[in-house]
């Protein structure tokens, strides 16, 4: 009964999240006009059709999509390591990504000078950016997989994950000396993570992907919880632990790499999620922890996207600022007042 | 102890190769003109003396035999530096104690490094090419004569991944280096080495004029200081010429920036980019805001404060609406979009990457207003030749 509970508690707290995240910008629209948007009435400005129908609700449908799959990616990782601190970017997606992005950039801004090199990628805009993070990820993760199946350490794959992301970061450092400042500055502001620059066109490519990890990540609930005493033990509950283990990097990949070619990498909501998500599920079972963990991601992700985009606000807070230093404190806060602190990791 | 021996020679041996990898000699510099020959402590060497009417990062005081050059924020948040620009053949003076750790750098300088490209069109505009021997990053140089010198082989890349190479500009022995108006971490050595390093600051100026009027500066350094004064006063005139153009006209509101990663940078009233809008007769969200640098604003409240303004001016390379729509599809929400009306500034790019307004532009603040102009206010600049902007295709 707790399960169902809080389901329907963390449930109910989306779409309360939701709602304020469409109602809440720094740009003052009345309440009843937000009302008349979302039901496809005339407000009585015209403005307020784009500032709520174009940019509010991709910015929160984002945000929800964004938060389940970050949470879930990082319980994954969390369970599959047994690390407390592993997160949906420990195998190296982020600076996968980060890679495909920074090449990306540097080519469209040299081809747009007239050079010849990326010159057919200049028209590409955001498809292009966000393509090339996804095959950046694609590209990483793919390594690390066929490193996965010479290792039979999880823990080894931890490592070689890790390394792997160096790897693609040096790399990114190398791009960026050589490359113009005004690259570098997008670049950085890439990285800075955004939930602002999906656009309607990209909500349906990433709930889709997001979707399928989700999935994918569903179908391995069972098994997980077995993981959690070890890859021994798992093998010795009946469970191909070789499979288990590529399905689930496999769900993470989706998840953190799809998130991160649309958002950038969006810091701490997949570290801490599952954190909290085992406090309020209160059971490591998996098949209870896991829609926790994506619903406790949405919450997380909404809450800090309504609190970078206050209302009245002059200027950007970025999104990386507020979930790392509002949330920071706050799932600090809950560990210490929690007597499951302790054990937080298990 | 043969094997010692045997490693003496190879490292003698690598050292050789290494000496002989190390670059081709210092590019020899130009005898240097306006030396004094004979030394009169009662001649005033300096009968024409720079005024600034609108730089105020900048000093400059005469004495007789040298001048004393102060960069009031040499890089941000940097204290004063002052260099002592002694004329040649002048003795050493008696520097007063304030003084006392100022570089003295003898000028006409016979060989300039130059790390921005902002100081490029103000070398070639006073007639002191033949002084430049090197540049941070040749491919980023718009300017054609600049470019002729890098490919004869007269001018040097010394940064040429952002990162000053300290030993090859040490080597060359310039006899100053421009900054970019930041601290690097290899000019504390080249100080030590012997190369003055001048805070090139222009970019802390608030204002066209006052970016444009640095070209003094680099009169004084070069001997050019006649040319320099008749430069900068054309490119006042010229500025003052538009200004009065577009005098009286309602201004035309405008959206200015663009969005990435969905944050847009909007630059404040105060700030020269923003000058410029308004003394080109435009307006927009953040005119009256006294702030200087770009505000990252969110999509949201730049569409709903500037969204209907019927002109953008974009920052970024959108060469055509659907380069723009490509980029985001809701730009196609904005009026300017919808109407046609959207100007990049990169119709002056080298071959290389180089995008002239960065380097020309700063120091003609007179041909961007007028292309701004043009732009806001096309009745009043009938037939005007676009120099850095260009309209978007359809």
């Amino acid at each position: 009964m707790r399960g169902a509970g809080a389901l329907l508690a963390l449930g109910g707290a989306v779409a309360v999240l939701f709602v304020l995240a469409v109602a809440l910008g720094p740009v003052p629209v009345p309440l009843g006009d937000t009302v008349r948007v979302l039901v496809g009435a005339e407000p009585s400005d015209p403005r307020w059709t784009v500032v709520v129908g174009t940019f509010r609700i991709s910015r929160a449908a984002t945000a929800a999509i964004a938060g389940a799959g970050l949470g879930v990616a990082g319980l994954l990782m969390q369970t599959l390591f047994r690390n407390a601190l592993a997160d949906p970017y420990v195998l190296g997606v982020s600076a996968g990504a980060s890679l495909g992005v920074a090449l990306f950039l540097a080519a469209t801004t040299t081809a747009a000078a007239g050079a010849t090199f990326g010159a057919g990628l200049v028209g590409l805009g955001r498809v292009g950016a966000v393509g090339s993070a996804a095959v950046g990820a694609a590209a990483v993760l793919g390594l690390v997989l066929v490193l996965a199946r010479r290792v039979r350490s999880s823990v080894t794959l931890l490592i070689v994950g890790v390394m792997v992301g160096a790897v693609a970061a040096a790399v990114v450092s190398l791009v960026l000396v050589w490359t113009d400042p005004l690259t570098a500055q997008q670049y950085l502001l890439w990285g800075l993570g955004s939930v602002d620059a999906t656009t309607g066109a990209d909500l349906p490519i990433l709930a889709t992907v997001v979707a399928a990890g989700l999935v994918l990540a569903g179908l391995c609930a069972a098994p997980l919880t077995a993981f959690l005493l070890g890859d021994d033990y798992a093998r010795s509950m009946g469970v191909d632990v070789r499979t288990v283990r590529i399905a689930v990097l496999v769900a993470a990949a989706l998840l953190a790499g799809g998130i991160t070619a649309y958002c950038g990498p969006i810091a701490f909501v997949g570290i801490a999620v599952p954190h909290l998500a085992r406090l309020v599920a209160g059971t490591s079972d998996h098949r209870l922890l896991l829609p926790v963990a994506a619903l406790v991601g949405a919450v997380t992700l909404l809450a800090c996207t309504i609190v970078a985009h206050p209302p009245g606000a002059e200027l950007v807070v970025p999104l990386n600022v507020v979930t790392s230093l509002v949330g920071g404190p706050v799932v600090i806060a809950v560990l210490l007042r929690s007597n499951r602190f302790a054990g937080a990791a298990t | 102890m043969p094997s010692v021996g045997r490693l003496a020679v190879v490292v003698v041996a690598a050292l050789v190769v290494l000496a002989g990898c190390g670059g081709a000699p210092p590019v020899a510099a130009p005898a240097a003109a306006g030396c004094i020959t004979t030394f009169d402590p009662q001649t005033d060497y300096f009968p024409v003396k720079a005024q600034f009417e609108h730089a105020t990062n900048v000093t400059l005081t005469y004495e007789r035999s040298y001048r004393v050059l102060t960069v009031k924020q040499p890089f941000p948040g940097g204290a004063p530096e002052s260099y002592v620009l002694l004329q040649c053949g002048a003795p050493r003076p008696q520097l007063p104690p304030e003084l006392a750790k100022a570089a003295v750098i003898e000028t006409p300088v016979r060989s300039i490094y130059s790390a921005s490209t902002t100081q490029l069109p103000m070398i070639t505009d006073i007639g002191a090419l033949d002084q430049l021997t090197g540049v941070a990053t040749p491919d980023y140089v718009s300017d054609a004569a600049v470019q002729a010198r890098i490919a004869a082989g007269a001018v040097r890349g010394f940064a040429t991944n952002g990162q000053t190479n300290g030993e090859s500009v040490l080597a060359a022995v310039p006899s100053v280096l421009l900054s970019q108006g930041t601290e690097d971490p290899a000019f504390p050595a080249l100080r030590a080495g012997g190369v003055p390093v001048i805070g090139w600051a222009e970019y802390l100026e608030t204002g066209p004029l006052g970016q444009a009027e640095w070209i003094k500066v680099m009169g004084a350094l070069t001997g050019h200081e006649v040319d320099a004064a008749r430069v900068y006063d054309d490119i006042a005139r010229r500025y003052a010429d538009v200004t009065g153009k577009v005098a009286g006209a309602a201004p035309v509101p405008v959206l200015l920036g663009s969005a990435y990663q969905g944050s847009w940078s909007v630059p404040a009233g105060a700030g020269t980019a923003g000058i410029l809008v308004m003394d080109a007769g435009g307006t927009w969200s953040q005119a009256a805001n006294p702030a200087t640098g770009l505000l990252p604003q969110d999509l949201e409240t730049v569409f709903a404060a500037d969204g209907q303004a019927g002109i953008w001016l974009t920052d970024g390379p959108l060469p055509t609406k659907a380069a723009a729509l490509a980029v985001d599809a809701r730009y196609g929400t904005l009026a300017a979009v919808r109407n046609g009306q959207v100007w990049t500034r990169d119709k002056r790019m080298s071959p290389t990457g180089g995008n002239d307004i960065f380097e020309r532009g700063v120091t003609h603040p007179d041909e961007v207003l007028a292309d701004l102009a043009a732009i806001l206010h096309p009745d009043r600049l009938p037939g005007h030749e676009f120099v850095y902007y260009r309209q978007a295709a359809a």
